[in-house]
């Protein structure tokens, strides 16, 4: 018991660690390698608890996870970073100290309102859970904190990677409901993709403050 | 009585290792880079030919230099043999288990980087004294980092001392956990940034204005300059006692028992060799960093330390 | 004189009171850091200044106050005494400082004729705290401190806080004793961490050498209240062992810098006289003219640093157990917060040692930077018998820490009874003894295989030529110079800290405030100094209206 246990908190805690460092990162590449990371040992996890908790259903999310995260999307991102010529450092809305304290402090949130709520349960899902709702916490405020409409869409592959986190470590939860947030998350890749196309196209640039201003102005 | 004659030998022999041995061990790292990078490398005895000629070279002091100058060198060296004389290696129990306090390991290191500093800005030329400003740069974001690693550990040691930690790491009542990866990754974090490593520094860049650690060393000569080199050598062993020490603990030996001893030494060195591939293979594949994005690299350190003791608490009632 | 009880009585002070005077373990503990200070001051030049022995006599005063107006005779005494020292000095701090000692004995006053109570505390903490230049009420201190002789400096950095902090103790934890919170140590603690991070930050940044110095005692304050507040905290909650070792900290660290602080001053006001300045941009290469005063301000440096076989690594290292102790104790939020304390604190040692080693380093080494630095005369014979007795009395604090804590096993008896003190595990002597074993290796090798004798040669300086004749050092220009040292820590963190304009925030978010609500008040005052004689009777008879109405309601009510 104590080796499923200790294991899949090291998994979840290096999922944690990828998301963390995403925020601590400049280049897009680097983004992008880290996600990859982030994604294959989310697959990982995935066997592990398949086989941890004897549910093939998790075997499946685990190759899924693989093939369409760790392998599809980093190549799609790769090959819009080079088709766009982004291979510089992209510009942050805040300064990297300030984005990775309140890194923090969202982390020590997430900590603090699980650890009460779960206090009854094991604390396998205690942890597991506190992550997940860590590395959707990040996801999110690295789509704040970033100014470029694709390290934007890595916060919000990110965030999703964070849900799906949660739902493996959660004895029971339906396949469909991963199947479908798997689903969704691809329909939303490409919609953004065909929209970062169209952006591109409009005003050859994909740094948003453009639009930023465009929208202020408007208001 | 017995005991404590074991435990002598053991101090004496760790003593003596970890001095004759951290040439041969920056000499490995040495060759394994350079074959990583698909050249044949100098021999991995080079360092001790290196050190010999430097000891029989004349020693030459600059006329703008003050009566310290031969100090500075001695200072950093001295700080350093202590840190590595109190740091456990192949075995725990040994006569300077008591000193050897994290804190004052930590007090330690800082007392070498200021005597190093200290060297670089001595001749007053403008090489030593911007890679001193940026060493105490670092030095700022690195000692925080350490400090605050030294939180999780304790919590999960009931023990500050690193004989402590190492004996309570090793009984495995720990497993792994969460803290202890994020502590590894500040701890790695921080042992490249003091050792002089990519990706924060370069140890064989030529460029002076590039430089950080070697910056200080420029105008020193002859013996002193040995002393300085030895004493890069002795940090980067202490560096690689201290992380096999607390992150690798298992199969070290005990003192009181003799028969542990061959054991302990194999796996000892075994560990280092592990580290040194380690250490050369994440050389060879990043780049260096420019200097303004180092305190970020360590900020993050830092801020992993922090992560470590808090996803502690959140698994503080796992054993029960 | 009477001696009634344990204190003694003198005839004169309160009418039908007199002066009470008591001696117990902290007020002799304080006695003992002060007395070295005092003696090294007046061996320094200050014996024939009347306002300096005012100063000591209220310092004195205020140690051994058995009553409160004792204590508030001699607090103010002592900041009388030491506004009418800084404005023999500097005219432009002096009103700066006379309004924070008032506002510091406008603080106290009542608090000492208050019931024990939380808000007591808060009116001592803020008193005491103003007076000891803790955050954020400090930004005075590195205006003020430099600015007289160095006697007075010295003993204004090593001493006056120390009274103030030892008002502070003896109200936190012996008067105001009954009605202690958890929260009143918690607030200490967050106000030293913020004084450690500015103190230390500025210390690094200031050119001027004693503006640096009186930075970096904001940081030690920093650090002995955090202590203080932690052993606040442990009493409150009843940790025998974590309170013993917090008290060992501050108690210590104030001792260490009661030695090391005025020795680093007198130093500097030597300096000064030698060179005619004290901005670091114009020194360097003293230790060539000066090697007696360089090898004391090394000393004193490597106290500031708080450097291993120093005199200023035992406390920290205290510390830094009593704060790991202190996050084992709490909940989750403590734990955060005692982990982000403890990476202040280790930033907060980082910085002194740039600081100190800027000092040294950029002052006492390389090349002068001018003419008179070149020039410099060492030591003349009073601070130098000054800076000496305060060095050799900081060498067993270095080198014994674990003796001179048993001493202060009584202090620590009196202010938290129930506390533990577990022995020390740094261990000084330990560490030279190793260090000689292996000086001892090194020099065996270095005769065995190496060639003796330095050969004394031109600079190398990365293959640049050699300057012309007429500059005898080089262009000074090639050099480090103190803002360029700096530089990187200012870029990094002074700019998030501090601002572009390197302004303390205590004096962007203080002080700038204050400033417009006196004009604000001054502009009032006018108004009603011009107000016409009908005006005037309109507000007199509002008054007296409302003070009918009020008085109707209350017994009617």
């Amino acid at each position: 018991m104590s080796l499923t246990f200790s294991l899949a908190h090291l998994l979840g805690g290096i999922i944690l660690l990828c998301a963390f460092l995403q925020l601590s990162q400049r280049r897009l590449a680097a983004m992008i390698t880290l996600y990859q990371a982030e994604a294959l040992v989310l697959s990982a996890a995935a066997f592990w608890q398949g086989f941890a908790q004897h549910e093939i259903n998790l075997y499946l999310t685990g190759i899924i996870t693989f093939a369409l995260k760790a392998v599809l999307l980093p190549w799609g991102l790769r090959e819009i970073v080079l088709r766009f010529n982004m291979v510089r450092a992209v510009e942050t809305a805040l300064p990297m100290a300030v984005s990775m304290i309140l890194g923090l402090a969202l982390i020590g949130i997430a900590v603090l309102v699980v650890l009460p709520t779960t206090m009854s349960s094991i604390s396998l899902t205690r942890e597991d859970l506190a992550i997940a709702l860590s590395v959707v916490l990040l996801g999110l405020l690295l789509m704040i904190v970033r100014r470029n409409a694709l390290a934007q869409i890595i916060g919000f592959l990110s965030m999703e990677n964070g849900l799906v986190l949660a739902a493996i470590g959660m004895p029971g939860m339906p396949f469909v409901a991963e199947f479908s947030v798997a689903l969704l998350v691809l329909l939303a890749f490409l919609v953004v993709g065909v929209f970062l196309l169209r952006i591109r196209e409009h005003f050859d640039t994909l740094d948003l403050s453009g639009l930023e201003k465009i929208e202020r102005r408007g208001r | 009585m017995l005991s404590f004659a074991l435990a002598f030998i053991a101090t004496v022999l760790h003593i003596a290792l970890c001095f004759m041995g951290a040439p041969l061990l920056m000499g490995l790292v040495n060759k394994l880079r350079a074959w990583l990078l698909g050249r044949r490398g100098p021999p991995v005895l080079q360092p001790y030919r290196h050190l010999a000629k430097l000891l029989r070279k004349s020693t030459l002091v600059p006329d703008t230099a003050t009566e310290l100058f031969a100090f500075w060198p001695l200072g950093a060296f001295l700080a350093l043999a202590v840190a590595t004389m109190l740091i456990p290696g192949f075995a725990t129990g040994m006569l300077t288990a008591p000193a050897g306090d994290y804190v004052t390991i930590v007090g330690l290191f800082a007392l070498a980087r200021a005597a190093a500093m200290l060297g670089g800005l001595e001749t007053g030329f403008s090489f030593g004294g911007a890679g001193a400003a940026r060493e105490a740069l670092f030095g700022i974001f690195a000692e925080g980092a350490l400090l605050v690693l030294l939180l999780a550990f304790a919590l999960l040691a009931q023990s500050t001392s690193l004989d402590g930690i190492a004996t309570a790491f090793r009984t495995a009542h720990i497993g792994i956990s969460v803290s202890l990866g994020f502590a590894l990754a500040a701890m790695l974090t921080v042992a490249l940034t003091e050792t002089g490593r990519i990706p924060t520094d370069n140890p064989s860049g030529h460029l002076e204005l590039a430089m950080v650690h070697e910056a200080m060393g420029l105008e020193y000569s002859g013996r002193l300059l040995a002393l300085l080199e030895f004493a890069g050598m002795l940090r980067l062993l202490a560096w690689m006692n201290l992380i096999g020490t607390i992150f690798l603990p298992f199969g070290m030996a005990r003192v009181a028992e003799i028969f542990s001893w061959p054991g302990g030494l194999a796996l000892w060195v075994g560990k280092l060799l592990v580290m040194a591939v380690a250490l050369s293979v994440f050389e060879v594949s990043r780049a260096k960093m420019r200097v303004f994005r180092v305190p970020e690299f360590l900020g993050a350190a830092l801020l992993l330390g922090m992560l470590a003791s808090v996803f502690l608490f959140v698994a503080a009632r796992i054993g029960a | 004189m009477r001696v009634v009880g344990n204190s003694i009585g003198l005839m004169f002070g309160l009418p039908g009171q007199g002066m009470h005077l008591h001696l117990d373990a902290l007020s002799l503990l304080f006695g003992c850091i002060l007395l070295p200070q005092v003696v090294a001051a007046s061996v320094a030049g200050m014996r024939a200044s009347v306002a300096f022995w005012a100063f000591v006599l209220g310092m004195a005063l205020a140690l051994l106050a058995a009553d409160g107006f004792t204590l508030i005779f001699g607090f103010e005494l002592m900041s009388a005494a030491s506004w009418l020292l800084v404005m023999q000095g500097d005219r432009k701090p002096a009103t700066l400082y006379a309004g924070v000692a008032i506002f510091s004995g406008a603080c106290l006053i009542p608090a000492l004729f208050l019931p024990a109570s939380s808000l007591a505390f808060v009116l001592v903490a803020l008193g005491a705290g103003a007076k000891a230049g803790l955050a954020p009420l400090h930004s005075w201190l590195p205006r003020a401190h430099p600015a007289p002789p160095a006697g007075v400096s010295a003993l204004m950095s090593g001493g006056m806080v120390k009274v103030a902090l030892y008002v502070l103790i003896r109200y936190a934890f012996i008067n105001l004793a009954p009605a202690q919170q958890p929260w009143w140590g918690e607030a200490l603690v967050a106000a030293g961490a913020l004084s450690v991070l500015i103190g230390a930050l500025r210390a690094v940044l200031e050119v001027e050498l004693k503006t640096a110095l009186a930075c970096s005692t904001v940081e030690h304050v920093g650090l002995i209240t955090v202590g203080l507040g932690l052993a606040l905290y442990a009493k409150a909650i009843g940790d025998a062992e974590l309170s013993g070792v917090a008290l060992q900290a501050a108690l210590l660290c104030a001792v260490a810098h009661g030695l090391f602080k005025p020795l680093l001053f007198i130093g500097a006001g030597e300096v000064k006289h030698a060179t005619g300045t004290t901005s670091l941009n114009w020194l360097g290469g003293l230790m060539r003219g000066m090697p007696r005063l360089g090898a004391l301000m090394l000393l004193g440096a490597a106290g500031m640093a708080a450097l291993p076989l120093g005199p200023g690594f035992a406390p920290e290292f205290l510390l830094f157990h009593a704060v790991i102790g202190a996050a084992a104790t709490g909940g989750i939020l403590a734990r955060i917060g005692f982990s982000a304390l403890l990476a202040v604190l280790g930033i907060g040692a980082a910085l002194a040692l740039a600081a100190a080693v800027r000092v040294i380093g950029l002052g006492f080494l390389g090349r002068p930077r001018s003419l008179h630095a070149a020039a410099a005369e060492d030591l003349r014979r009073g601070p130098f018998v000054a800076m000496a007795l305060l060095g050799a009395l900081a060498i067993p604090v270095a080198l014994v820490p674990g003796l001179l804590l048993d001493l202060l096993n009584p202090v620590i008896m009196l202010l938290a009874p129930e506390a533990q003190t577990p022995p020390l595990a740094y261990a000084p002597v330990t560490l030279l003894i190793l260090a000689g074993l292996a000086a001892l290796a090194a020099g065996f090798v270095q005769t065995r295989w190496g060639v003796r004798g330095l050969r004394e040669v031109p600079a190398w300086n990365g293959g640049f030529g050699r300057p012309p004749a007429w500059l005898p050092f080089g262009d000074p220009h090639t050099q480090a110079s103190a803002t360029g040292f700096a530089e990187p820590v200012m870029r990094v963190m002074g700019k998030g800290l501090l601002g572009a304009g390197m302004t303390d925030p205590a004096e962007r978010f203080l002080l700038t405030p204050l400033f417009r609500v006196q004009t604000r008040l001054i502009r009032l005052a006018e108004r009603v100094r011009r107000a016409t004689i009908r005006e005037r009777l309109a507000f007199v008879f509002a008054v007296l209206v409302a003070f009918l109405l009020a008085l109707g309601l209350g017994q009617g009510g």
